[in-house]
């Protein structure tokens, strides 16, 4: 199945906002930012571990957390947190 | 003092500037994003402000904290706030908190705000003005930056939508703070805050609008 994976706010290089990624079915939030990890690391993108996997995710405009199931045609946007005033 | 208002109109009617000289905004935090939020709330004529910071300046807030000047170094946050407002808003009752808004005393230092802005720079300190908030029915304009980002919304009393934004093992990395940013994030605060006030809705309530200013891409997500 495919996800669409949409990067809000973090400091990637241009080209990065998004990535469609092919998943197994039955695949958690939690395989996706692994997924996440791995295309980055093909593309010689250097990112925090910790920073993308405690990281706020929305299925389709909702909460979600790790454990929560993806299916084909998904939106998952990955926004890193800010707390800087 | 005539005509002070003036240039407010008609973007506000004069009702609406009448209306706000009524209201008590608190704002907490008198930092980067606090400096600018009390310069644009003072300004346009919020009738009372609470400045809350237990902090002092240091000489790391000079690149963006507008209050900050070198001499006042080592001063109090939210004083330097309040002397500021009242050589240019003498019409604003201000009041400056020099402690930190805790569990124990939050309820007291909000006591009779219309609205809080949220000028926090560290996640449990929002954390905690959040639950406050909900306690007290307020709603919370909430504002962050980091970087070339940022990020804002409108937080309806008890929604929990920080406890979401921030999750418990939220991790944050230091990504700077230039000048431009938290002068961005504040004037969209400040807006949002304008509009409660007057009775309109806010653009911003359950959406969370994200900036990312290396590529001038401003999203709005659906809470």
């Amino acid at each position: 199945m495919k996800v669409l994976v949409k990067f809000f706010v973090f400091d990637l290089p241009p080209g990065f906002a998004d990535a469609e990624l092919e998943l197994p079915e039955g695949s958690v939030v939690e395989d996706v930012l692994d997924a996440c990890l791995d295309l980055l690391e093909q593309r010689n993108v250097t990112m925090d571990v910790n920073e993308l996997k405690t990281a706020t995710v929305m299925v389709n405009d909702k909460w979600s957390d790790p454990g929560d199931p993806v299916a084909d045609g998904d939106t998952v946007s990955i926004i890193r947190p800010m707390d800087g005033g | 003092m005539d005509g002070r208002y003036f240039r407010n109109m008609p973007a506000l009617s004069a009702e609406e500037c009448a209306v706000l000289r009524q209201k008590h905004v608190c704002v907490v935090g008198c930092g980067g994003l606090g400096g600018f939020l009390i310069e644009i709330l003072a300004r346009i004529g919020v009738g009372t402000m609470t400045v809350i910071d237990g902090d002092v300046f240091d000489v790391t807030n000079l690149n963006r904290q507008l209050l900050c000047e070198e001499a006042l170094l080592g001063t109090k946050k939210a004083e330097a706030a309040a002397a500021r407002v009242s050589r240019i808003n003498s019409d604003v009752k201000i009041k400056a908190i020099t402690e930190f808004l805790t569990m124990e005393n939050g309820s007291r230092l909000l006591e009779g705000s219309d609205l809080v802005v949220d000028a926090l720079d560290n996640i449990d300190s929002r954390r905690t003005l959040a639950a406050v908030c909900a306690k007290k029915n307020l709603f919370l304009v909430h504002g962050a930056i980091g970087g070339w980002f940022a990020q804002i919304t409108v937080v309806a009393p008890g929604s929990g939508v920080l406890d979401k934004l921030y999750p418990p093992k939220a991790q944050v990395p230091n990504k700077g703070n230039p000048s431009f940013t938290p002068a961005l994030c504040a004037s969209i605060q400040g807006t949002e805050a304008v509009k409660l006030l007057c009775g309109k809705p806010s653009t911003l309530l359950n959406k969370l609008m994200l900036i990312d200013l290396r590529t001038l891409e401003f999203t709005k997500i659906n809470l």
